[in-house]
């Protein structure tokens, strides 16, 4: 009676493949599962980063969007957004000098990242 | 990168969301799903319409899997006739493959679009070279890149001031899953084709073994299944036998099975 060998003896690279794609997915799973379990750890309010637009920032800290605009002293432009990074380089500013404007706004924001 | 790619958002607007997940359709490095999230996240301030930005990404989805799809249908399957050539279980391998695609391969396409989307690109092209049915392969597209578009833009927009850690878990998720899938793939083929009986493709011996298929219903069939797999070499006993046997009257295996069983052209 024939013994069948096991596969992996006579396909050496498949059987590595699908032992890379097996780590791969357990590893990314408990990296999926991590994230997760470290979203209660993190602050309320994002910190502010010069991809941001004065809306997006008005939303994540809840502060009042004319309220900002007024902090920042630019006027809304509805359907054509700009980043605090253009907003800064227009006003000869820093990001880091527009993020304090907003601070300002609201000095105790739940849970906030502490400005770096 | 990262950094950039946001930023370029407020100003290149849903041209840039289009554009992503047109390019990430086509298997390019391109960040579609941070790019989606983002969007959600900066139509939820505002900054972006919501349908506009859903359409936009629907858009470029829906024309980079036809992309996808015809370049993979117009230069996919010369490249998949060489691999062929050279690949373990050859021309027939590549050939059990398409008719899988062609039976089954509708349904794959549903969950490639939204629950394994990192395989997306991958089986746009596959089902261009092994020739998948044009409408099938639209309609499943359509039905499960919705899911794919409403899925990050509607978690950027829901948890619009978490989108970084929003991308992370998405983004290792879906990851977790596709290399699963990959996994599931790999260890049917490993298991399946490694069966004894089964199609055990490029073994040490796998050169000199008759195909399976060459002898149905001949004799060698009973001794070849008898020796264990992988005794290297052929046994001059079963030579000579093979030689008695290879006279006429011939037996119904193909000649070239039948001339390699003898060692050469029967005399």
């Amino acid at each position: 009676v024939a013994v069948p060998e096991p596969p992996w003896r006579h396909r050496p690279l498949l059987t590595l493949a699908f032992l890379a794609a097996l780590a791969l997915a357990a590893g990314l799973g408990v990296r999926a599962v991590l994230h997760l379990a470290a979203w209660r750890r993190m602050p309320e309010v994002p910190a502010i980063e010069g991809w941001m637009t004065p809306g997006y920032v008005a939303r994540a800290w809840g502060i009042d969007r004319a309220e900002m605009a007024r902090a920042l002293g630019v006027t809304p432009t509805p359907g054509h957004p700009r980043t605090l990074a253009q907003i800064a380089a227009e006003k000869e500013t820093t990001v880091e000098a527009l993020a304090a404007a907003i601070r300002a706004l609201r000095p105790d924001p739940p849970g906030a990242e502490p400005a770096p | 990168l990262t950094e950039a790619v946001l930023s370029a958002i407020p100003v290149w607007r849903l041209w840039l969301v289009g554009a992503a997940t047109f390019l990430s359709c086509l298997a390019l490095p391109v960040p579609a799903s941070l790019v989606m999230l983002a969007a959600g996240a900066f139509a939820a301030a505002g900054d972006l319409p919501l349908p506009g930005t859903l359409a936009a990404a629907l858009a470029g989805a829906l024309s980079g899997d036809q992309a996808g799809y015809w370049i993979g249908r117009r230069w996919g399957g010369e490249l998949l006739a060489r691999v062929g050539r050279s690949a373990a279980g050859g021309p027939e391998a590549i050939a059990r493959a398409r008719q899988l695609l062609r039976t089954r391969g509708g349904t794959g396409v549903f969950p490639s679009r939204w629950l394994v989307s990192p395989l997306g690109p991958w089986v746009n092209l596959a089902a261009g070279a092994g020739r998948l049915e044009w409408s099938r392969f639209a309609l499943w597209g359509a039905a499960g890149e919705p899911l794919w578009v409403g899925l990050y833009i509607g978690a950027g927009f829901a948890f619009a001031a978490r989108v970084g850690e929003v991308g992370a878990i998405l983004g290792n998720l879906s990851g977790a899953l596709a290399a699963a899938a990959l996994a599931t793939g790999l260890g049917w083929m490993l298991f399946r084709r490694g069966r004894p009986g089964g199609r055990s493709g490029r073994g040490p011996d796998a050169g000199s073994r008759p195909p399976a298929a060459a002898s149905d219903g001949w004799p060698v069939a009973k001794r070849g299944s008898a020796r264990a797999p992988g005794v290297p070499g052929r046994s001059p006993p079963r030579r000579r036998w093979q030689a008695r046997h290879t006279g006429p009257p011939a037996p119904p295996a193909p000649r070239a099975a039948a001339a390699a069983l003898s060692g050469g052209a029967p005399s």
